[in-house]
């Protein structure tokens, strides 16, 4: 575009107090390279200078299920419906990492990209949303893994069926993404005032793993404390992941519309929070 | 000339000292306490809040710059320049008024920022590009003159982290200068690297604003804006001193600065006599 070009009746944009144009639709969309470029970018830049590389993909999940199976499976002797106990865990410990990272990483953009920041304008929201992106990138090659330990089972005489509702699965993957963005969007907007938050949120998102579904299914939860797992939309989107694989379990409809009604919320709130820190952050942090 | 930025009575107001020092008990209960105050006694404002000790780092700066022009920001230090660059590109936003910026504009702020150490300054020229807004095909149409004119064809594929702090900058310069946005703003940046290369700088300034782009910078020297640019604006605290041709009013602000220098002088230089 040439000087000659600029469009003289209509400002590229106004600067006014209370009204930035920041991560307005329009500019997300205007930046979506940025985003594709940022996504490869967090994707290649976890496995240089490692030693293992993208093993890292396997091992962790491997050595978490192993762990799970020792201590959940034979010391406290928890169901695992008909699965084998280490095809449940693997599948639990896989999509609850993908949720943790990306609540765990979107809390940390204004911590972490503070100097860029303070530099250059481009919509702040393509920080998280680029996160959730490279965390989409590295599932895949983990339920890949996945899929291959299911083969070796159905090879070894033990047939697991995959069920037809395969094509759930990225609609269950979407709405945890957004309750991680969500709720991310919503601690990275306190992290401007409160700094220290995220580690509090490692040692709750620890937590809420255990009572997600990711250990056990929803039939051995004890009765006193279903009511828990039933507003914990965590627990209805692991089961209904696991339901549509491998359909041991059935989604339960009441706590899956819980789930998505708090997860719509929690969402539209983050979203608003996010949007009036980064109108404010530069003077704060 | 069409108008490229127009800045309506800007103001920026900080606040000093204990900002987002407190924990989040300590405001929970300094709430409380202006909660309970307010139920006590209805009629008297928050102290607290309106004894904070503010600073106005802009007070009441308008400007108007026509395309194609270069503007100088000058001013001693903490004067806001740097504010005010920074309203203009969307960093940090104003406390009152209002500016209107025609066309894309790409600014200099620091060296290599949004630069990542990991990858190679192939990688970082397409990231810092997209950052500045530019698209994935404009920056590889002028991908090579972008490294042809850093001078860094032999290093272009190596991580920038093995990179000085000059290459870092000779860089950062070439994609902001080179992808051609209409409004280019520089901080100081250019003080930096070495002479041959700020010789290729001010070149490319030249040459951006001949092709009708507009320039904003903040410079200290004086000769070099006396030669390049054809408006200053002169800041002090936060206000316009001068608004002007830049031969004038860096005639007034020399004048000046020579006449704090020598008022600073004379009693060293009395003491020495006497």
């Amino acid at each position: 575009m040439s000087a000659s070009q600029i469009n003289v009746s209509k400002p590229s944009y106004v600067v006014e107090p209370g009204k930035l144009l920041h991560s307005h639709p329009r500019d997300l969309w205007a930046y979506r390279e940025l985003f594709v470029l940022l996504v490869k970018r967090d994707f290649v830049a976890a496995y240089k200078q490692t030693a293992l590389g993208p093993f890292w993909f396997f091992i962790q999940p491997f050595i978490a299920s192993l762990t799970f199976l020792i201590v959940f499976s034979q010391i406290a002797r928890l169901s695992t419906t008909d699965l084998p106990p280490l095809v449940f865990y693997m599948s639990g410990i896989i999509v609850w990492n993908f949720f943790s990272n990306c609540v765990s990483q979107v809390a940390y953009t204004f911590l972490l990209n503070a100097p860029v920041f303070r530099k250059i304008y481009f919509p702040r929201l393509i920080m998280p949303l680029s996160q959730i992106g490279t965390n989409v990138l590295n599932f895949i090659p983990q339920l890949g893994v996945l899929f291959l330990l299911i083969g070796f089972y159905n090879l070894s005489g033990r047939g697991i069926a995959l069920t037809p509702w395969l094509f759930a699965l990225p609609l269950t993957l979407g709405l945890m993404a957004l309750l991680a963005l969500g709720l991310g969007c919503l601690i990275a907007a306190a992290t401007v005032k409160y700094r220290d938050l995220t580690i509090v949120v490692g040692y709750m998102l620890n937590l809420w793993m255990y009572g997600s579904l990711v250990i056990c299914p929803r039939s051995a939860v004890p009765p006193n404390l279903s009511w828990l797992v039933t507003l914990n939309p965590m627990a209805s989107f692991v089961e209904c992941y696991r339901s549509s694989l491998f359909g041991t379990e059935h989604a339960q409809g009441g706590p899956l519309m819980i789930a998505t009604a708090i997860t719509l919320l929690l969402a539209a709130v983050g979203l608003a929070c996010f949007k009036r820190a980064e109108r404010t952050f530069t003077d704060n942090i | 000339m069409p108008v490229a930025i127009e800045a309506h009575h800007i103001s920026k107001q900080f606040f000093l000292g204990e900002r987002n020092q407190r924990t989040f008990f300590e405001d929970v209960w300094s709430s409380t306490i202006a909660g309970v105050q307010r139920l006590v006694q209805p009629g008297r404002a928050n102290l607290a809040e309106h004894s904070r000790p503010r600073f106005w780092a802009l007070r009441d700066v308008s400007f108007q710059l026509h395309q194609g022009e270069t503007l100088a920001i000058i001013g001693e230090n903490g004067a806001g320049k740097s504010t005010l660059l920074k309203i203009l590109s969307r960093i940090t936003q104003p406390t009152m008024g209002k500016a209107r910026v025609f066309g894309r504009l790409a600014s200099l702020l620091e060296v290599g920022a949004g630069f990542h150490p990991e990858f190679s300054g192939r990688d970082n020229i397409y990231l810092n590009g997209t950052m500045l807004g530019f698209s994935k095909k404009e920056i590889r149409q002028k991908f090579d003159e972008i490294v042809d004119f850093s001078g860094l064809e032999q290093f272009i594929d190596v991580p920038v982290k093995n990179y000085s702090s000059g290459m870092y900058i000779r860089l950062a310069f070439s994609v902001a200068a080179n992808l051609n946005p209409e409004i280019v703003i520089l901080d100081e940046v250019i003080a930096v690297g070495d002479a041959a290369f700020k010789k290729k700088c001010f070149e490319r300034v030249e040459s951006i604003f001949k092709q009708g782009h507009t320039v904003i910078m903040v410079n200290h020297e004086m000769a070099h804006l006396r030669r390049m640019s054809h408006r200053c604006l002169w800041l002090r605290r936060g206000q316009v001193e001068m608004f002007g041709p830049t031969n004038e009013v860096v005639t007034h602000y020399e004048h000046e600065m020579n006449e704090a220098v020598d008022d600073r002088r004379r009693p060293a230089e009395l003491a020495g006599t006497a």
